[in-house]
């Protein structure tokens, strides 16, 4: 304005002042301009003050969330992670250095392939090509050494199971992009990745230290028994909750390509055997349940051999006598339970077995289940008769366990979970299959067996063991054979107020020494069990006491003393 | 003329202060910013790095090589049933110590005076040996000093059943005249037995 108003006397002429007026809408207007645009960049720059300080914040807690959740164990202890790994990869159409000297220098640090795959690949003219993915921090220092600036590294998410081959069959495994391919991670494959829930780890039902006396009893059982495989299940019988569940030979998840060939194969949930004996306790307690049997003493004819059509059902111990229900069960006898069986009757038998799931894959989050297999329309008197001991039915370690879980629990059955019981999973409905009385009436029978009968090399001392042996060959060729069998045995713990189903099974275990040429479940399974009872009972929260006992007042009188073995 | 002129200056002076202040106070925030997103930073690092420490924590500790560990070296194993103890009483059931000498044979008493004399034997047999030193001559004919040997035991005396037992059944008169005899007899027998150790003893 002083700059205008300097000069008034020059402005003369009426063409001139109308120049003049011309001249101020045109200051006017640079002026605006001017404004405006400082108006805008202040704007801009208040904006960004506002916005950059929100996305600052924003950005603080994006980098501690893992790219693929957490799976914890029961007790938060970690079974699968998402750590950075390194990754080496090369831009060979960038290279600098000599091909032929690189490639010796990488098939010297990285063995996997040869100095002139190396050169192949370098000599390709390939804009990009990983050389190592999930590399250790010294090779990846040894081949920053080489020196050679198209070879770049970078940070990429790696799955991790600490525990390695820990609880494999349940945790699954994870393909190179980070998608669940089995077990657990396939299942919530989903929720790991949603980026609003992986920040929190997901807890497992599985305890791991179960877990890991349950693999390393198997394991050395498998061994010792020359075995070709192995399962077991502890189940948590009052939640259905499966605190352990594994299937041997072990698989290591960090690397599911190696190891053994069925080493994936999960024994536990997707293969279906014929498990023996252990389904007698089923029969009887349907016979108790349709008012057949109203007391351990009913008596039934044991000859040595039962003829049933063109079949022969005979027994390891033979009596030779008319015996009660509690010898029956005591000595594992076919062919006292197959008459039982025959009671019960065809119609009967099966609405049971369909209520406690065992026509039809196992009821678990899994999806590695395996189809049962069932006498189907064949079901007649004499299947009737075998699918009472546990012959020509066969079904997973795992259907036993929530089988004796139902059993034992007062008669309610619940489909297993391997998701930790809590406010966001509460325990499921269920339906009733077993009267509450026939539940507890059975737990004497079956601690009867294990004090006294076929299953004592179970008992673990002070935690009232009960249970059932079972043996059942396998079919070699299309007939069963007497030299290849599947060896069982279902534990429940303490018998006085049962918590725990402990169910262990080998896969063609043979004689040894120390077993006298038995191949039986009473000699290699059972005493598994007994083993994996007393390292994790006090851990579940069971303690020893030997003065306490189920109520064998209700089988002891049923029982002849005079036989010896 | 020239206050106006400087007022312009002034107010140029004051708005330029001013701005200039702002501006330091701008910066000084942005600074106490930039340290703030850098500790943050350190903090995110540091998070970074616990949860990859504790990953390879339990990798290296992990359950399989415990057990490996145990079955080499520690060789440890479940507690029995036995071990496990239901409540204080049977806690205090296991304090069941071998019984000692001590505990086998009761503590008997026993000293032993050698009398105020002995110290002043010593020196007579020194006398003899070395006449130079001047000493006190014995007394001709000193006794040595015997050496007195007391012991004390005291058994647990039996209850004399006959005090009690015969007022029950017998003449109460009969019993004290017996009891007057017998009190004779013991005080007699005291009597003697104190003469005896007067002719015994040197005091």
């Amino acid at each position: 304005m002083t700059a205008l108003a300097a000069y008034p006397d020059r402005l003369a002429s009426a063409g001139e002042r109308q120049g003049l007026a011309v001249t101020y809408h045109r200051l006017m207007l640079v002026m605006l301009l001017f404004a405006g645009i400082t108006l805008v960049i202040a704007g801009r720059l208040v904006l960004l003050q506002l916005l950059s300080d929100r996305s600052g914040v924003a950005q603080i807690d994006n980098p501690l969330l893992p790219a693929r959740g957490d799976l914890v164990d029961r007790n938060g202890l970690p079974l699968a992670r998402t750590i950075d790994a390194w990754s080496i990869a090369v831009h060979p159409n960038k290279l600098l250095g000599d091909p032929d000297e690189l490639a010796v220098k990488l098939a010297e640090l990285m063995p996997e392939r040869s100095a002139a795959q190396y050169r192949a690949i370098l000599t390709s003219g390939r804009s990009f090509f990983y050389l190592s993915r999930r590399a250790v921090p010294e090779l990846v220092s040894a081949v920053n050494a080489l020196g050679e600036p198209a070879i770049v590294f970078d940070r990429e998410p790696e799955r991790l199971y600490p525990q390695t081959a820990l609880a494999a069959h349940v945790l699954g495994w994870t393909d190179f992009d980070g998608r669940g391919v089995a077990g657990m991670e396939r299942v919530l494959d989903d929720r790991l990745r949603d980026p609003a829930l992986r920040g929190t780890p997901i807890p497992l039902s599985i305890d791991a230290r179960v877990q890991a006396v349950l693999e390393s009893e198997l394991a050395g059982a498998m061994a010792k028994f020359s075995a070709i495989g192995a399962a077991g299940v502890v189940l948590d019988l009052q939640t259905n909750e499966v605190l352990a569940m594994t299937s041997l030979p072990q698989l290591n998840p960090n690397a599911p390509g190696q190891g053994a060939v069925d080493a994936g194969f999960n024994r536990a949930t997707l293969g279906v055997y014929e498990l023996g004996s252990t389904f007698k306790p089923f029969t009887v307690a349907m016979a108790m349940d349709s008012g057949i049997i109203t007391s351990f003493g009913k008596q039934y004819n044991c000859p040595r051999q039962l003829n049933v059509g063109r079949f022969t059902i005979t027994d390891t111990h033979p009596f030779g006598r008319r015996c009660t229900v509690a010898e029956i069960m005591k000595e594992s006898s076919n062919i006292g339970t197959a008459q039982i069986a025959a009671e019960v009757g065809s119609e009967r038998q099966q609405a049971f077995l369909r209520q406690m799931g065992f026509l039809e894959p196992v009821s678990i989050e899994l999806n590695e289940r395996g189809r049962t297999l069932t006498p189907g329309a064949n079901w007649g008197d004499v299947a009737t008769m075998t699918v009472g001991y546990g012959h020509g039915i066969a079904v997973t370690p795992l259907h036993l366990a929530t089988g004796y879980a139902t059993l034992f629990n007062g008669g309610i059955w619940r489909p297993a979970t391997l998701l930790k019981i809590g406010p966001r999973h509460p325990v499921p409905q269920g339906h009733r299959v077993f009267t509450a009385e026939t539940s507890y009436k059975m737990r004497a029978l079956l601690r009867l067996v294990v004090m006294d009968g076929t299953g004592r090399r179970a008992d673990a001392p002070g935690y009232r063991v009960g249970g059932k042996t079972g043996t059942a060959e396998k079919i070699v060729g299309g007939h069963y054979s007497s030299a290849a069998v599947i060896t069982t045995f279902a534990g429940v713990f303490p018998m006085d107020n049962p918590r725990y189903v402990v169910v262990a099974m080998l896969d063609d275990p043979k004689a040894t020494s120390d077993t006298f040429g038995f191949h039986t479940a009473g000699w290699n399974v059972a005493p598994i069990v007994s083993r994996v009872i007393s390292r994790t009972g006090a851990l579940l929260g069971i303690r020893p006491d030997e003065s306490l006992d189920a109520r064998m007042s209700e089988v002891l009188p049923f029982v002849q003393r005079e036989r010896s073995h | 003329m020239i206050a106006r002129g400087f007022k312009s200056v002034g107010w140029v002076a004051a708005v330029g202060g001013a701005a200039l202040g702002c501006y330091m106070l701008s910066l000084r925030v942005a600074t106490e910013r930039a340290d703030l997103a850098r500790v943050e930073r350190q903090i995110i690092a540091t998070k970074h790095q616990i949860r990859s420490l504790q990953t390879e924590l339990g990798t290296r500790g992990r359950l399989s090589q415990l057990e490996r560990w145990n079955a080499d070296v520690l060789a440890l194993s479940a507690p029995a049933s036995a071990q496990y103890l239901q409540n204080e009483f049977t806690l205090a059931r296991l304090d069941r110590r071998e019984q000692s000498v001590e505990d086998r044979a009761p503590v008997r008493m026993a000293a032993m005076e050698t009398g105020p004399a002995a110290p002043v034997a010593a020196p007579a047999h020194e006398a003899k040996a070395k006449p130079a030193i001047e000493a006190p001559a014995p007394p001709a004919g000193a006794v040595q000093p015997a050496v007195v040997h007391r012991a004390s035991f005291t058994p647990p005396l039996p209850r004399p059943a006959a005090e009690a037992r015969p007022a029950r059944r017998l003449d109460a008169k009969l019993v004290d005249a017996v009891a007057a005899a017998a009190r004779a007899e013991k005080s007699g027998a005291a009597a003697r037995a104190e003469k005896k150790d007067g002719s015994a003893g040197t005091r």
